[in-house]
């Protein structure tokens, strides 16, 4: 491939192109002003655009489109031309679906309108996607008739795009459809039931029991005499831990579909010839969990990136997502980070994406696309109007982060983690089946949002903890405690490579009475090469079939006893189990945390479920313990402030390190940060320099500021 | 109301943003929210029997069986403290799902489909929210209604907000029949040349300058200070509030329609 991906950007014929890009709708701009546009785009630092394709504007009727021979602005192979004459590389979206605020989400709406490609509801129904300014029927991604539509559309655009293609042109790099996501509505046993996805499901079971029928009989206590007798789960009526397999098998489905209409977008590009470039996608939220899987569409496509539109106060949420895709991803994008907003949501001001953009950054990002560089109809807030004014403070915001990344190649960087905390996929896809009810997307009934946690079922099926709800207990906990206690740690997931894994020293898994045997072999495996395997509270002693499988077990102890609840340095913990072991951490003279040597590592086994429910002041308390804790095992914090509510993060590369330090408050705060072996730091946003003494520096930070500094 | 092409252009972030903020509460619409508030309390059940009982900031809660679900949101709303309480019977969220998908006649308008599909859920059985939703002043049907009444054809409703004499907010509203068809602020005419520097002398502007931009004539025009529109925005009933803010003067209605100006003598 002459474009290929790098941890760090794109590489065109071996030299790497950092991914700062910026949206621009040629469809919806003025001709005439397609070049001065272009030329404000670019002199805000910008060298990479991208565009949507979007078929139902260049759509006349079925199979005849204009593409500029009636409307000039219609006129894609003259906008490309105008970019690569403009020396901009471009990224572009053909869909079929681009959303891009069109009316029916860009497809034409005769195709969502025919029954043969509608999506079904559990009960038989349309799905409806109730979006302004006009409600329209979801289409299926396993309906046949869909994709005959969608090859009719790509006859005619992949010519055009692949004429342009690197190094014929400068068009590096393709997305498979946009925001996959079966249109926001991401419950289990909503959609797809749509007679094409029955079929896809079948040969997906096939695929997944290796053509046995027998064992998935054994599995699900049935005795189906074909494949296509099996019908999948409408709604979740389970009792037992035997009753799961078979709808976790529906929620590990439609992870599965997803990926397959990915994958069949970017098979129909490549077999219209465009070969020669990374093929990427977009997840609508940030922290992808299922039926997202990232891994998983990376072995498919070359990029899985997240898109967010955030407001300042909502820094959490940006960072978990960056923090994922930063340490999951082949290369963390973020191909929709919003520049403006669609005109039904609160606008974003230059504070909000000042501080966001930045926070971006701090937490591991290497490659983004600002959506919209450009105004446009149904947008607001760009740094550029449709009219080619410029919004000064979103413009003079753009063109300086642009010279900040580009002077100290911050891309080259990589962040520093030691504690790699991973979510577990097996007990978010139990979240995911014991759902008792599955709500389409209904915000505008007046119901209030309906999340997933509270609707998943509390009954524990016999796996002696309701896993569903303490699994989000634990993993708020820790992500939250981590950066209280300030160690440098990164987020991830169990799916992740053991390659991947060994990057890291430590790595802090939640476990309970089930896990996919391979999961935990390569956690083994993890630990036995030399890392420090932090797991709890339970050894996993079923597999996520629910048959026995004890692989972590086989080096833990096994618990003497068990308290209800233990309150040890202030922290009231849950379900605490008593080992005869060494302690790490002792209750009434046992161990509830101990420590096992494994191969060149070690296994640190936490007995105990953390305070419920997760509060600002159980996560300060627990922060304190945990703190204790891996400081008894030896893991280091790079880099602190004497204030945990600013948030440190550093980056390294060859010898180089940046300091980032974020306050997400309302309040101005002064704060010591500390870097061993540290002089002088030089603020890269303001070009301040200051000395520090022993390591450390005494600094303002204002609310909502991310300060930025090359330290030497 | 909402013309499924409508044309939003030109819409000024900061005027837009402060138009949001002074309609929506804070946090609401938000897509990723906050942990802000009192709680919300959701309570599933079949047929009476408890699926699921919790308060989003204390966990779970003791309760296993729904009698009187209006007298259990009621109670619960006092005793545990949540600024919502939603208690639904499991069949008849079902139901009204399901009859919301079936009811999505591509013949609607999104608002109309949005109306229906509130109606609905008011109207099913087994679906308990408290507290009640407000009143409103005007309900999207009576909004509906008055904007056919007023732009029986096509035209413009312009509006702004002043503070001092800068634009706080505005909205340029295109009527076709009724129906929206265009969405724009005061951003859309500064390319035009716009000038206020004493609202009340220059506000004729903003009319003549929208016919220019749009081709359509101006047919309302409703323009005041931020004090005044605070005040309106706050009071408990907004339409008797706007309605004395014209009368007082505070408010300058230029042009105004013919069935309007009737209604405001009278």
């Amino acid at each position: 491939m002459a474009v290929s991906v790098g941890y760090d950007g794109l590489y065109l014929d071996g030299r790497r192109l950092p991914i700062y890009s910026g949206t621009v709708h040629y469809w919806r701009l003025d001709r005439a002003l397609w070049a001065p546009i272009l030329d404000n785009v670019k002199e805000m630092g910008f060298q990479v655009v991208e565009t949507y394709i979007p078929w139902s504007v260049h759509e006349v009727v079925r199979g005849h489109f204009d593409f500029g021979r009636r409307t000039p602005e219609k006129d894609l192979d003259a906008f490309l031309s105008l970019c690569e004459e403009k020396e901009l590389y471009i990224l572009v979206r053909p869909g079929p679906h681009i959303n891009s605020e069109l009316t029916y989400f860009g497809y034409p709406a005769r195709v969502l309108y025919d029954p043969e490609v509608m999506a079904r509801t559990a009960r038989g129904t349309p799905a409806v996607l109730p979006v302004p300014p006009k409600h329209f029927p979801i289409p299926s991604y396993a309906s046949e008739k869909f994709y005959q539509e969608v090859a009719v559309w790509l006859d005619a655009v992949c010519p055009i795009i692949a004429r342009h293609v690197y190094p014929r042109g400068r068009v590096i790099a393709i997305q498979s459809d946009n925001e996959m996501s079966f249109f926001f509505r991401l419950e289990p046993y909503d959609l797809d039931y749509a007679p094409g996805s029955i079929r896809l499901y079948q040969a997906f079971l096939r695929e997944r029991y290796g053509g046995d029928l027998s064992a998935l009989n054994e599995t699900y206590g049935t005795d189906y005499a074909d494949w296509d007798q099996i019908e999948p789960p409408r709604e979740f009526r389970g009792e037992r831990k035997e009753d799961l397999p078979w709808y976790m098998d529906w929620v590990v489905y439609k992870e599965y579909y997803l990926i397959y209409g990915l994958d069949r977008v970017q098979q129909m590009f490549k077999e219209r010839g465009i070969t020669d470039i990374p093929v990427f996608h977009n997840y609508p939220t940030a922290y992808p969990t299922t039926p997202f899987h990232l891994p998983w569409t990376e072995e498919k496509l070359d990029i899985q990136g997240i898109d967010i539109y955030p407001h300042k106060e909502d820094y959490e949420y940006v960072k978990l997502g960056v923090e994922y895709t930063a340490h999951t991803s082949r290369m963390p994008f973020i191909p929709e980070f919003g520049s403006g907003v669609w005109f039904w949501f609160k606008a974003l001001l230059p504070e909000d994406e000042r501080f966001t953009t930045l926070t971006n950054f701090m937490h591991g990002l290497k490659a983004i696309n600002y959506y919209m560089i450009v105004e446009r109809e149904r947008w607001t807030g760009s740094p550029i109007t449709r009219d080619n004014r410029r919004r000064e403070p979103y413009f003079q915001f753009y063109q300086r982060l642009n010279r900040m990344l580009h002077e100290h190649d911050l891309a080259s960087f990589r962040k520093r983690s030691d504690i790699l905390l991973l979510a577990n996929r097996d007990y978010d896809r139990l979240e995911a089946a014991v759902q008792l009810v599955s709500p389409p997307s209904m915000w505008f009934s007046g119901l209030p949002g309906l999340s997933r946690a509270l609707l998943a079922s509390d009954d524990d099926l016999g796996l002696g903890d309701v896993i569903q709800a303490e699994k989000d207990v634990w993993f708020q906990t820790m992500f939250k405690a981590l950066a209280l206690a300030q160690y440098a740690y990164g987020v991830s997931e169990v799916a992740l490579s053991l390659d991947e894994l060994k990057r890291y020293p430590a790595v802090l898994v939640a476990t309970f009475a089930f896990m996919d045997t391979a999961e935990q072999e390569k956690l083994v495996a993890y630990a036995q090469a030399g890392g420090t395997l932090i797991i709890g509270p339970r050894a996993p002693r079923l597999d996520a079939r629910m048959r026995p499988a004890v692989v972590l077990g086989e080096h833990l102890a096994q618990p003497v006893g068990r308290l209800a609840e233990a309150v040890v340095q202030d922290v009231p913990l849950r379900a605490v189990d008593l080992f005869d072991e060494e302690p790490l951490l002792s209750v009434e003279g046992k161990a509830a945390a101990y420590v096992r040597p494994l191969g060149q590592g070690r296994i640190v086994h936490l007995g105990f479920l953390p305070p419920a429910p997760v509060t600002p002041q159980s996560v300060a308390t627990f922060a304190r313990l945990l703190d204790g804790l891996l400081a008894r095992l030896g893991l280091e914090k790079p880099v602190t402030s004497d204030d945990p509510t600013i948030d440190v993060t550093l980056h390294e590369h060859e010898g180089r390190r940046i300091v980032f330090a974020a306050n997400p408050s309302d309040e101005a705060k002064k704060s010591i940060i500390r870097l061993a072996g540290a002089r002088e730091w030089k603020d890269l946003w303001t070009g301040e320099a200051l000395s520090g003494q022993d390591g450390a520096i005494s600094v303002a930070i204002e609310p909502w500021t991310v300060k930025v500094w090359e330290v030497a | 109301m909402l013309d499924e092409q409508v044309a939003i252009v030109d819409v000024d972030p900061f005027q837009w943003r402060r138009l949001w903020e002074a309609i929506f509460p804070a946090g609401a619409m938000e897509i990723y929210p906050g942990a802000g508030g009192k709680g919300f309390i959701f309570v599933l059940h079949d047929q009476g029997r408890v699926l699921k009982a919790v308060h989003t900031v204390r966990g779970r809660l003791p309760i296993a069986q729904v009698d009187d679900a209006r007298a259990l949101a009621e109670e619960l709303a006092r005793e545990y403290e949540a600024d919502q309480v939603l208690i639904a019977e499991k069949g008849a969220l079902q139901r009204f799902w399901d009859q919301a998908q079936l009811q999505a006649d591509p013949a609607l308008d999104w608002d109309e489909y949005v109306m229906l599909v509130n109606r609905m859920r008011r109207e099913t059985e087994g679906l308990v929210v408290h507290p009640p939703e407000p009143a409103v002043p005007i309900s999207p049907e009576q909004v509906s209604a008055l904007a056919k009444w007023l732009f029986p054809g096509e035209g413009y409703l312009t509006f702004a907000v002043f503070e001092g004499n800068q634009p706080w907010t505005s909205a340029l509203l295109g009527f076709n029949r009724g129906r929206i068809v265009t969405i724009s602020t005061l951003d859309a005419l500064e390319p035009l040349g716009l000038q206020i520097q004493d609202w009340r002398r220059d506000y004729p502007q903003i009319a003549a300058l929208t016919e220019r931009k749009f081709y359509r004539p101006v047919v309302l025009g409703v323009y005041m200070d931020l004090p005044t529109f605070q005040q309106v925005v706050q009071a408990e009933d907004q339409g008797q509030a706007l309605v004395q803010a014209v009368l007082a003067g505070r408010v300058i209605v230029d042009p105004c329609p013919e069935q309007l100006s009737t209604f405001l003598r009278s």
